[in-house]
């Protein structure tokens, strides 16, 4: 067994990430030199003016560049670590953050309201209608699976997938129904995209993405026991019951809010986590830090190259984040085969 | 989410190692290739930029995220003010363009970086996001209505034509109702028409309100045998209960009706095909709603219509 150490993964992929945030600062259609793109960020935070930057250029960096960056980070985080959770609770490789049926309620969520709502109010209705559909459809197959006896995860699962189901032909009906301009919207809006992140987004998915960070780290020896069954981590003494409500909760809570920031992203959340158990190890206190941080790596490559691939136009990046990733997993796989 | 009910593997991938080499190696070239695109753009953006400086208050350096809006301008003659176009647009041969993407997907940063002048689109262009955002930038925006009748297309031609200080929007202006008068000697008045859209495997759906296709049936002066908004799915069954006095088959690559007659052969007991009333339609003029190419292919077609009528009994 030649993993590699937690300390020197997390050294690796924090500078990494942080050699692309400042990668993505400097990148674009337009060519902007690092170190005045830096600056421009400085000079908005402390009201200076050192940047030879011309102002559109500044506000490049600032009201498209900077969050968007942001928001890919702290999306990646909170993405990868919800999967990770959730295939440990699940016990199911399988498991990825839609599987309690978030992502499908939020794209019901936002269906409704590209549907629904007039043209020009679609920008705000899109993501309030979204985590609105995801975090509601989360509690109801919550509900669904809570008895007197416990939390089932069999029927929380097949909750899921019913509700799943239900969602897509909801999705259908309205796509029928709908005419060619809402169904191009509806379309884009499933290939996910982090064009349009705002400093509302950025802070609130900041906030949410510490928040996960914090209380999954403090459930991981939990999950780690939960890995050997849910009836043995009841004998070594761990509350089941709460953890399930607790984690469930945060998943909604942060899947949610990814997607309805920037729809859906498909992929990070179900690979990523499989991904750090290649390179260093099921143990949850390793696994969601680094999860995190590659997590956040991957959405934000998949966001460089969504800039730069059709320019002046830009693809989706949900369609980026398998592409990139699928290739980089399937080479880990390999890796894997040679080694047996 | 149905694999997964399926699925009883374990974690069997986490008890293996791997080393991280192969990862830093990709993310590393991955890097350097970025870096090299993105300087080569900016060098030729550059060049290109200073190259063609303002002279005057008219703009010079055109965005258009329109189909209509590109037609326009280039029967204006300031086709060469554009700087790119969406990807609806059509260029004449020989001719293209940087292309912006679909219209309501708009990219700001890819926009802003063209150093345009004035941005020009339907109310469809969008999101609002970006285009607040070259707003801030400095660019100007003009935001047409959409085009879905002949007086709109003419509003939208003097629009533009004064936004772009163009001198040659009277005779565009003057051609166009020319047309409308042909267009009226012509008309369709009092018939009953569908306008058909063939999908894959030959499924119909058929034109209502509010689309390009109910716009073009306005421009025949006929009425249009669908009461809804939108595009809806039809059988053949009930395209013959509906009995159209003309059937307009949208195409886009100059395929003829045989194939309809061939994938439809119970149509050939429908009042417009015994009439000889079935005809194709360019439907790339209706992309973004009635184009000055639409308005000459409802004329073609009224044209061809009365020649139809005047042969067969």
């Amino acid at each position: 067994m030649n993993r590699i150490p937690l300390l020197p993964s997390l050294v690796v992929l924090t500078l990494v990430l942080l050699a692309l945030c400042l990668t993505s600062l400097s990148s674009g259609v337009m060519n902007l030199p690092l170190s005045q793109a830096l600056l421009a960020i400085g000079d908005h935070l402390f009201g200076a003016s050192v940047s030879s930057l011309k102002a559109h250029e500044q506000a490049v960096v600032w009201e498209l560049r900077l969050p968007r960056t942001a928001l890919a980070v702290f999306a990646g985080i909170m993405l990868s670590q919800c999967g990770a959770v959730m295939q440990g609770l699940f016990r199911n490789p399988l498991a990825d953050p839609g599987v309690i049926g978030v992502s499908s309620g939020a794209a019901v969520g936002a269906v409704l309201a590209i549907f629904f709502s007039p043209q020009s109010m679609v920008w705000w209705t899109v993501p309030v209608s979204a985590f609105s559909g995801g975090f509601a459809c989360s509690l109801f197959i919550y509900r669904l699976a809570h008895s007197n006896l416990g939390t089932s995860i069999l029927v929380l699962l097949l909750a899921g997938i019913a509700v799943s189901a239900f969602s897509f032909s909801i999705i259908g009906l309205l796509s029928y129904l709908s005419d060619d301009s809402r169904l191009r919207d509806l379309t884009m809006w499933q290939l996910g995209s982090l064009a349009g992140a705002n400093a509302t987004e950025v802070w609130m998915s900041a906030v949410v993405a510490g928040v996960l960070s914090l209380r999954f780290q403090y459930r991981a020896s939990a999950l780690n026991a939960m890995l050997l069954g849910e009836a043995e981590a009841r004998h070594l003494g761990i509350d089941v019951e709460s953890l399930k409500r607790e984690l469930i909760i945060l998943t909604a809570l942060g899947v949610g809010l990814a997607v309805a920031c920037a729809g859906v992203i498909s992929f990070i959340g179900l690979v990523v986590p499989h991904a750090v158990r290649t390179l260093n190890g099921p143990d949850h206190r390793s696994l969601l830090p680094l999860s995190a941080l590659l997590g956040g790596t991957l959405l934000l490559c998949a966001d460089i190259v969504a800039r730069l691939a059709v320019q002046p136009a830009e693809l989706p990046v949900g369609l980026l984040t398998a592409l990139l990733g699928a290739p980089f997993f399937v080479m880990l796989l390999l890796q894997l085969k040679e080694r047996a | 989410m149905i694999s997964l009910a399926a699925s009883r593997a374990q974690h069997s991938l986490s008890d293996h190692g791997f080393s991280l080499a192969y990862a830093r190696t990709l993310i590393t070239g991955g890097l350097s290739l970025w870096r090299t695109l993105a300087s080569a753009l900016g060098l030729w953006l550059t060049l290109s930029g200073t190259a063609t400086l303002a002279e005057s208050t008219v703009p010079q350096r055109l965005l258009s995220a329109d189909a209509v809006v590109t037609e326009i301008l280039l029967s204006l003659g300031a086709g060469d003010r554009l700087v790119a176009i969406d990807a609806a647009s059509s260029m004449p041969a020989g001719r293209d363009l940087p292309r912006l993407g679909y219209h309501r997907g708009l990219a700001a940063e890819g926009m802003i970086a063209l150093a345009p002048d004035l941005l020009i689109g339907s109310e469809q262009m969008g999101p609002p996001h970006v285009l607040d955002a070259l707003d801030r930038a400095g660019v100007e925006v003009l935001v047409l209505p959409y085009p879905g009748d002949i007086d709109t297309l003419r509003r939208n031609v003097q629009t533009i034509a004064d936004a772009v200080g163009a001198a040659s929007g009277d005779e565009v202006l003057a051609a166009l109702s020319q047309r409308a008068r042909g267009l009226q000697a012509h008309s369709l008045a009092g018939k009953t028409a569908a306008f058909l859209l063939r999908g894959e495997g030959g499924a119909l759906r058929m034109a209502g309100t509010g689309t390009g296709g109910g716009g073009f049936i306005a421009l025949t002066g006929a009425d249009n045998v669908a009461g809804y908004r939108g595009y809806r799915a039809i059988t053949a069954e009930g395209l013959l209960e509906l009995a159209p006095d003309v059937l307009l088959l949208a195409d886009t690559e100059g395929r003829g009706s045989d194939d309809f007659l061939e994938r439809y052969p119970v149509m050939r007991f429908s009042p417009a095909v015994r009439a000889g009333q079935l005809f194709t339609v360019d439907s790339n003029t209706l992309v973004a709603g009635i184009s000055i190419a639409a308005v000459n292919e409802a004329y073609r077609l009224l044209v061809d219509a009365h020649s139809a009528r005047v042969v067969s009994p």
